[in-house]
C-alpha cells in the first residue's frame, strides 16, 4: 500500500468522522420543535388584528395566509433567524415575523413569544401538520415586519394554527405514555424502612429510661 | 320511485357523514379536554409480585365519549385492566357537562416469572373500543404523570412588584393560556358543534417558587385592559374544593377566603409578585397539592388547565410537588 493511498484513507476517515460529527451536532443543536395544525379562523380572529382593504399581494385561489402566535413555554430565541418552518414533506417555508408581537419575559434580548405568518395552499395543509423549529444553529432568511396586517375583507384567505408537542415517534398511533416500574424482590418490605427512625427513637427512649444519667 | 330512492339514499349519506364527523369531533376535543391522572407517587411503582394502581379520567368535553378503553403495553408483566365497579355507564364516559363524574380504571400488574429485578417501563394507551387505531391523546397521560416540582425561591427574591430575571428565572413556568370556544362544523359558524381550546391573544405567564412558609408567584399580564383578574386555584387533593385566590391588576389587590395578614401582593403596571402563606391554605408542610390558573381580561376568559366545564375540578389541575 503506497503512502498516498494510506493518506487518502486517512483523509476519507477524517471526512467521514467530521460528516457524522456535524450531522450529530446538527441534530443535537435543533433543540426544540412543535407541530402546527392549520385550522379555519372564526370571527374573533379579526378582533385583534387590523381592519382594512384587500391585501396587495396576489394569491392563487387555493393559497392561504396562515397567522398565529408561537407561545410555547420553552420558546426562547435571541434572533428571529433562529426559527424555521417545514411542511409535512420537509420543504422549508418562508415565514414572516411580527415585530410588534415580540414578548420578552425579563425585558432582555430574548424573544419568548411572537406572531408569525406564512403562505401555503390547501393541498399542503391537507397533507399534515407543519413543523416549526428553533435553535441557535438554525439560520433562516425570515422576513420581519413591524406588524402582520390582516384584512377583514379577505376572510376566506386566512387560516390560523394551533401547536402541539411533536411525538417522539412519527406514527401517531404510537403516542404512548410510559411509567417507570421497579421490580424489587423486597418491595413488600421496602416501606418497613420508614419505621426505622421510629424504632431508633423508641430504643433510645428505653435506654434512657433504663439507664438514666 | 326514483325520487324516493334518491331521497332515502341522500338522507343515509348525509347522516353517515354527520356520524363520522361527530366521531372525529370527540378525538379533536379529547386532545385537550380529557383529563387523566395516574395515582403513582413520584412517577415510580415498586413491585414484588404484583401491584395495583388507578388511572382516573374526567371527560370535560361538551359531549360523551361512547367507548373508551385502556391498554397497558408491556412484555414483562401480565396486566389486568378493570373499570371501576361503580362506573355504571362503562365503556361510555359521560361528560361532566351532563352529570358525568370522575371514573377510573384499575390496573393490576403481575410480574412474570421470567422478569428479574430491575427497572422497566410500561406504556399506557387510551383508545376507542370500537377501533383500536383511534387513540385518545395519550400525551395527556404523560402530562398527568410528570412531576411539577416547585423550586426553592431565589435567594434574591424580593416581593416588590419589580420582576427581575435572577429572582424568577428558575421558577416553575405556567404559560400558553387558551380560550375554550365552540367551533362550527366544516367552518360553518351557524352550526355550533364542538368546544375546543384555542390559543388566545390574551397571554399570561406565571412562575412559582416556594420556601417552608410561602408559595411565591409572579404573574406577567403582558397587557392591561379595563378589567383584568387572575384566579389561582389551589386544592389539597383531587377530591377537595379548591381555594380561589383572586389577583386584580387594576385594583392591585389579592383576595381569598382564609386570607391572612402575611399575604403580600405588589404590582407594577402589568406584573405582580405575590407571597401566599401556606398555612392560610392549610398546606403548611404538604408534600404536594393541585394548582390551576385562569385569567379574565374584560370578556376574554383564558385557562392554563381545564375549561369552563371543569375549572373547579382539581383533577384537571397540575400537581405541584413541594419537596
Amino acid at each position: 500500500m503506497s503512502y498516498i493511498s494510506v493518506n487518502k484513507m486517512a483523509i476519507r476517515s477524517i471526512l467521514a468522522f467530521l460528516t457524522v460529527f456535524f450531522i450529530c451536532a446538527n441534530i443535537y443543536a435543533v433543540e426544540k420543535s412543535v407541530l402546527l395544525t392549520v385550522k379555519p379562523v372564526d370571527d374573533t380572529f379579526f378582533d385583534y388584528t387590523e381592519q382594512g382593504a384587500d391585501p396587495s399581494m396576489k394569491l392563487n385561489p387555493d393559497q392561504r395566509i396562515v397567522v398565529g402566535l408561537i407561545n410555547v413555554p420553552s420558546f426562547e430565541i435571541k434572533n428571529t433567524a433562529n426559527t424555521a418552518l417545514y411542511d409535512s414533506e420537509g420543504r422549508q417555508i418562508p415565514i414572516t415575523i411580527d415585530k410588534s408581537s415580540f414578548y420578552s419575559e425579563f425585558d432582555d434580548s430574548t424573544i419568548n413569544s411572537m406572531r408569525i405568518s406564512f403562505i401555503t395552499d390547501d393541498r399542503t395543509i391537507k397533507k399534515g401538520p407543519f413543523r416549526f423549529e428553533w435553535g441557535d444553529n438554525i439560520n433562516s432568511k425570515n422576513t420581519v415586519v413591524d406588524k402582520i396586517p390582516v384584512f377583514t375583507t379577505s376572510k376566506d384567505i386566512y387560516r390560523e394554527f394551533t401547536w402541539e408537542e411533536q411525538p417522539q415517534k412519527s406514527d401517531l398511533a404510537n403516542y404512548s405514555a410510559t411509567l417507570d416500574i421497579i421490580v424489587d424482590d423486597k418491595a413488600d418490605t421496602y416501606y418497613l424502612w420508614y419505621l426505622l427512625p421510629m424504632v431508633l427513637i423508641f430504643f433510645m427512649l428505653i435506654i434512657r429510661r433504663l439507664f438514666p444519667a | 320511485m326514483k325520487k324516493v330512492t334518491l331521497f332515502v339514499f341522500s338522507i343515509l349519506f348525509i347522516s353517515s357523514i354527520a356520524s363520522a364527523h361527530l366521531c372525529n369531533d370527540v378525538f379533536i376535543q379529547a386532545k385537550d379536554n380529557l383529563a387523566v391522572k395516574v395515582d403513582i407517587r413520584d412517577n415510580q411503582l415498586r413491585v414484588n409480585k404484583s401491584a395495583v394502581f388507578r388511572v382516573y379520567l374526567l371527560n370535560t368535553m361538551d359531549r360523551d365519549i361512547a367507548n373508551i378503553q385502556l391498554a397497558v403495553e408491556t412484555d414483562d408483566f401480565d396486566a389486568v385492566v378493570k373499570p371501576a365497579p361503580d362506573w355504571q355507564s362503562f365503556p361510555e364516559l359521560a361528560t361532566k357537562n351532563k352529570g358525568g363524574k370522575k371514573e377510573y380504571f384499575t390496573v393490576e400488574l403481575n410480574r412474570k416469572p421470567s422478569t428479574p429485578e430491575g427497572k422497566y417501563k410500561i406504556g399506557l394507551r387510551l383508545y376507542n373500543g370500537e377501533n383500536e387505531n383511534m387513540v385518545f391523546k395519550t400525551l395527556d397521560i404523560k402530562d398527568a404523570i410528570v412531576d411539577m416540582r416547585i423550586p426553592e425561591k431565589s435567594a434574591s427574591l424580593n416581593i416588590d412588584g419589580q420582576v427581575n430575571k435572577d429572582e424568577w428565572e428558575t421558577g416553575f413556568l405556567c404559560a400558553s393560556f387558551y380560550e375554550y370556544k365552540y367551533e362550527g362544523v366544516f367552518g360553518l359558524p351557524w352550526i355550533k358543534q364542538q368546544g375546543v381550546n384555542k390559543i388566545s391573544p390574551v397571554q399570561t405567564r406565571c412562575r412559582f417558587s416556594r420556601d417552608e412558609n410561602n408559595l411565591y408567584c409572579m404573574i406577567d399580564f403582558q397587557s392591561s385592559k379595563t378589567e383584568d383578574t387572575v384566579n389561582i386555584y389551589i386544592a389539597r387533593d383531587t377530591d377537595s374544593t379548591p381555594e380561589i385566590i383572586t389577583v386584580n391588576l387594576q385594583q392591585q389587590t389579592i383576595s381569598f377566603k382564609n386570607q391572612s395578614p402575611e399575604t403580600i401582593a405588589k404590582f407594577s403596571p402589568t406584573k405582580a409578585e405575590i407571597a401566599i402563606p401556606l398555612a392560610a391554605l392549610g398546606l403548611k408542610g404538604a408534600d404536594s397539592f393541585y394548582v390551576n390558573v385562569t385569567r379574565k381580561q374584560d370578556k376574554t376568559q383564558t385557562y392554563w388547565r381545564g375549561n369552563d366545564i371543569s375549572v373547579n375540578d382539581p383533577i384537571v389541575y397540575a400537581n405541584f410537588i413541594m419537596k
